[in-house]
């Protein structure tokens, strides 16, 4: 299956099979042109991401006197440290269950609501998609006070599921992208699949989801870094110590009027590792073509 | 549109009356299916956003401290408070060149990366998650970074740069205009690598055929972003420009973190006026009826976005 | 097809993750012994640093457990603390701070601690941070104030050993060290006011016998009026262009790092700086009084109690009791000791805490005798004024308008949120 424009690629293909090697050697020269202008550009776009991580190998002195450079002397006691003060293991539990729940939950939610969308065109299905658009235009700390009285009387403070359902707000945002996307598709596939006599749930399930893996991917590891970094409603709705999500052990750090970098910026890098990890992961599920193999016969 | 060549496909008439029921009936069944695909998603949206926000419209008629709930009806009292705070108005002014400039900046950035992202290249894996992860660690250490990357003194990384060539040293963050450039700036950083990843999805919907045609006919490749990639990314730059924009209109944290809204009042913005009043300085009914106001002139700026792009995109098409 | 397994194991994982789900959430402290009293608090210090007190606290009182919880200062507190009592899930015993002591006040969350026995050897300057009518509604047992951090080596340079004791003198160190070519003095202005004139202000008032608990009681703030001389004094070190004003952009962590490195002779900051210097090798400082705005006034410094715990005021019974047995215990030698050894100046009387050398002279002059003032602990509003205090300093500062408009501006912010 082709990148769908994955222009190297088809050319690359045609070249090969007209012109022959001084096209294709010229192709190469240019990837390895991109190659080197986007690694160059990314690396310079990268120095605050560099300045985070090197400067948890030194001390506070040393990084007043030398924030960008090399450690003059390589100091692992930040991450000592933070094993032994903070329990990392625990908040990484609690955050892995809080995002995968949140997450999982409000990305189905959300495809089922774009595929609802498509489905049909109608009064109805207008007046919900202008509805949800408020969602997006409400300042998340004006609703605070309200979601949290809502959630006290349901006796959902202070538990994940609480906190769960905040998150579920983010279904809109999923379904938002999601019918944009559906609607960039080509609709030929889903009819087909309805002439079939398939019912809504299988073509759902066997032939949308698969054909939106790009933007579900797209919008899971958005929403996951979303969810993993959320300090303002893990911070009001957790209020027991167990339950600390791993952000809000990064705070741990700051003090009334000096915050202690050091500390801050490893527990950072630790909370963080995982989803770059997951991000590493799912991005080749981005990228890949479904459609176009489709489509093209 | 196809949907109804479908059905005709599916069920050719057996006389026009029998034929216009089963449309109907498949109508309905269609009406109610879609409504069981949307059930969840109208849940949430009432219970997390809509009773929220009719709570929210209720405070910003009383006096509500955000500490007691023993208030009295005030009526439209806040409603004046908010037109004669002058700080909200020049929060205003920022507010609209932040979403406005960040919206165009990240967009005009966004679509070349992301084409140049979906290219095979040595160390693309690599390329795509440093710009994904820009803006991932929280802005609280953002800011810190950036606080000493833009720093007025001769010790701050740009300005150390800069004085390789003799320039400076440059007053970033004490400029009240150089304060607002440091802020967008780092805002359209921020965010380039998720919306360059948000239209590298979008570029695999676009049919690989189209190009092979486009190469065919003889199609350079600056014609062929022009002519197919762009009006085939249409529905992508309505969804992005739609998240920048009411994004934008919101924005608080990145602003807050990097200069408390100064110099002065140049980077304060009008969510940083609803935070500080209705939980800052316990005046939530005051801070309620601004973000009540600002909810819906936010709604009739997103809209009218909305519609703009929505006329743009069918004119591609 | 690969997505479609990768859906079914996630939807494995989904199930065995709902069959945890239960147990990891009730693992969040509900699992208290009957027997026991639960009192729950919430502070702004994080639990490696209230685990201590604590752990002491249940060894001696082994019926009270303690439910702690935490969100870090300032804002995020507030948020936490706000959002809890109006939501009906307060808690028992809370921080009160400056920015939320009126709100707490007003609306009758906190219990006067007046009569209360441990509230008999609390300072007086201590109690009127967090009294009203003569009330006293939270146990504060420290303060900070702040001086002139200063880089020996530097002054040397320049043949002066340490900062001098008023403005006048202090302006001409400031031009001294100029002519020798070392950056003289740094402060930020990104944050709010300068400290300086606070310093100025607080001898002000204390000459004029001004009682600055009734400030806020007065029916017009006028914070900008009743500051502006302090505020004329102190923008003289710009005048001269003996500071950068760029002040306006610099943080508070950017000036330390000038300092660490030896690019600037003297800066104003407080305590909780002290931790950096110490560890900066090769770095000779030393933390000298504020400079007086003349001869006829003190040398006052920029400082404030910190904040105290409050008890919950619809406590009642035994959650009561073990709530007072706790404020005893976190006033009690042994709680006092602990606090001091983390670098906090005691305030408490009879009580003498140990600090480091370089503080010892500032806190024998002001700490100890109450001789400090903080601006926003007096006024109502404090938000307000701290929100106006920043941006017109900014602009005072950038040049654009002058001291009268940078007062009047003030007040008229004040007056708005009337």
């Amino acid at each position: 299956m082709s990148n769908a424009t994955d222009d190297t690629k088809t050319v690359e293909s045609k070249g090969s099979k007209g012109s022959g090697m001084n096209f294709t050697t010229r192709r190469r020269i240019g990837s390895a042109v991109t190659s080197v202008v986007m690694i160059v550009i990314a690396l310079l776009c990268a120095v605050p991401l560099w300045y985070i991580f090197i400067n948890t190998f030194k001390t506070i002195p040393d990084m007043a006197a030398n924030p960008l450079g090399l450690p003059k002397q390589w100091t692992f006691a930040n991450y000592v440290n933070a094993f032994e003060t903070v329990p990392i293991v625990r908040s990484l539990i609690n955050t892995v269950i809080v995002t995968f729940f949140g997450v999982a939950i409000q990305v189905i939610v959300g495809a089922l609501a774009a595929y609802g969308m498509i489905l049909r065109k109608s009064v109805f299905t207008a007046g919900v998609g202008a509805i949800l658009m408020v969602a997006f235009v409400v300042p998340a700390q004006s609703t605070l006070i309200p979601l949290y009285r809502m959630e006290a009387q349901a006796g959902l403070v202070n538990t994940f599921a609480g906190l769960i359902i905040i998150y579920l707000g983010g279904a809109v945002f999923c379904y938002f992208l999601t019918v944009g996307y559906m609607r960039s598709l080509p609709f030929e596939l889903i009819e087909a699949a309805r002439i079939d006599g398939a019912g809504p749930l299988r073509i759902f399930w066997n032939i949308v989801m698969p054909l939106i893996r790009p933007i579900l991917t797209t919008v899971v590891v958005f929403q996951t870094m979303g969810t993993w970094n959320d300090f303002m409603n893990a911070n009001v709705f957790l209020s027991s110590s167990d339950l600390r999500t791993i952000v809000l052990q990064v705070y741990n750090a700051v003090g009334q009027f000096s915050t202690d970098w050091p500390s801050f910026m490893t527990i950072t890098v630790l909370a963080l590792l995982p989803v770059l990890i997951f991000f590493v992961i799912c991005q080749k599920w981005i990228v890949s073509g479904l459609v176009a193999g489709s489509v093209k016969g | 549109m196809s949907e109804s060549i479908a059905a005709a496909r599916n069920l050719p008439p057996l006389n026009e009356q029998a034929y216009r029921r089963r449309r109907r009936m498949k109508g309905l069944r269609d009406d109610l299916t879609s409504f069981w695909f949307l059930l969840p998603i109208l849940a949430v949206f009432v219970v997390l956003f809509l009773v929220p926000l009719v709570q929210t419209l209720m405070f910003s008629f009383t006096d509500f401290n955000g500490y007691s709930m023993n208030m009295n009806w005030v009526g439209l009292e806040n409603y004046k408070k908010v037109f004669s705070d002058s700080s909200t108005l020049q929060g205003l002014g920022f507010t609209i060149l932040y979403a406005i400039v960040v919206m165009v900046g990240v967009t005009v950035i966004a679509i070349p990366l992301a084409v140049v992202l979906n290219r095979k290249f040595v160390g693309r894996n690599f390329v795509r998650s440093l710009f994904f992860f820009f803006s991932v660690p929280s802005l609280a250490i953002m800011g810190m970074v950036w606080k000493y990357i833009f720093s007025p003194m001769q010790t701050g990384v740009v300005n150390s740069v800069l004085s390789v060539f003799g320039i400076g040293p440059v007053p970033w963050l004490s400029n009240s205009k150089l304060a607002q450039f440091c802020v967008i700036f780092i805002a359209i950083w921020a965010q380039i690598g998720w919306h360059a990843t948000l239209y590298l999805a979008f570029l695999q919907a676009i049919p690989a055929d189209l190009y092979e045609q486009a190469t065919v006919d003889g199609a350079n490749k600056l014609q062929q972003f022009v002519h197919i990639t762009l009006p085939q990314l249409m529905p992508g730059i309505v969804t992005s420009t739609f998240l920048l924009m009411s994004g934008g209109l919101k924005v608080y944290d990145l602003p807050f973190t990097m200069t408390k809204g100064g110099p002065g009042y140049s980077t304060y913005t009008v969510t940083q006026s609803i935070i500080q009043q209705g939980i800052g300085q316990s005046q939530y009914g005051i801070g309620s009826a601004l973000a009540v106001l600002f909810f819906i002139a936010t709604g009739v700026v997103v809209f009218l976005q909305m519609g703009i792009s929505n006329l743009i995109s069918r004119r591609f098409q | 097809m690969k997505f479609n397994k990768t859906i079914k194991t996630a939807l494995a994982a989904i199930a065995a993750g709902a069959m945890l789900f239960p147990l990891a959430a009730c693992g969040g402290g509900s699992s208290a012994d009957s027997g026991k009293i639960k009192l729950s608090y919430l502070s702004w210090n994080n639990e490696q640093m209230s685990k201590p007190y604590i752990d002491e606290f249940e060894k001696e009182n082994p019926d009270v457990e303690i439910d702690f919880s935490y969100s870090p200062p300032t804002p995020e507190y507030i948020q936490t603390l706000q959002t809890r009592l109006v939501g009906n899930q307060a808690p028992d015993v809370f921080v009160i701070t400056s920015e939320n002591k009126t709100d707490l006040m007003d609306n009758g969350y906190v219990k006067d601690l007046t009569d209360e026995p441990f509230m008999k050897n609390i300072s007086q300057a201590n109690k009127d941070f967090v009294s009203r009518d003569g009330k006293v509604y939270g146990m504060s047992t420290s303060s900070w104030a702040s001086g002139i951090v200063y880089n020996k080596d530097l002054l040397k340079k320049v043949g002066v050993s340490e900062p001098p004791a008023t403005w006048d003198e202090f302006l001409a160190l400031c031009k001294k060290l100029k002519n020798a070519g070392i950056t003289p003095y740094l402060e930020t202005v990104a944050d709010g006011l300068s400290r300086i004139p606070d310093a100025f202000q607080g001898a002000i008032f204390a000459k004029n016998g001004v009682d600055v608990t009734k400030l806020a009681t007065k029916d017009k703030q006028t914070p900008g009026a009743d500051e502006k001389e302090a505020v004329k004094a102190w923008m003289e070190i710009y005048e001269q262009g003996l500071v950068t004003r760029d002040t306006v952009g610099i943080s508070g962590d950017d000036m330390k790092t000038q300092f660490v490195n030896g690019q600037v002779a003297m800066i104003c900051t407080g305590p909780w700086d002290f931790g950096t210097f110490q560890e900066a090798s090769g770095l000779n400082w030393g933390y000298a009084q504020m400079p007086a705005l003349d001869k006829d006034h003190e040398n006052y410094a920029q400082g404030s109690p910190s904040p105290g715990l409050a008890i919950y005021s619809k406590l009642s019974g035994d959650k009561l009791k073990a709530a007072e047995k706790f404020l005893t215990f976190m006033s009690s030698k042994k709680a006092l000791e602990m606090s001091s050894k983390e670098g906090n100046a005691i305030t408490v009387e009879g009580f003498d805490s140990s600090v480091i050398d370089q503080f010892k002279d500032v806190y024998a002059k002001n700490v100890q005798t109450g001789k400090y003032y903080l601006n926003t602990n007096f006024y109502k509003n404090p938000d307000v004024l701290n929100t106006a205090l920043q941006a017109e300093t900014q602009q005072l500062v950038q040049g654009q308008i002058t001291v009268d408009q940078w007062a009047k501006n003030v007040d008229q912010k004040m007056a708005a949120a009337q």
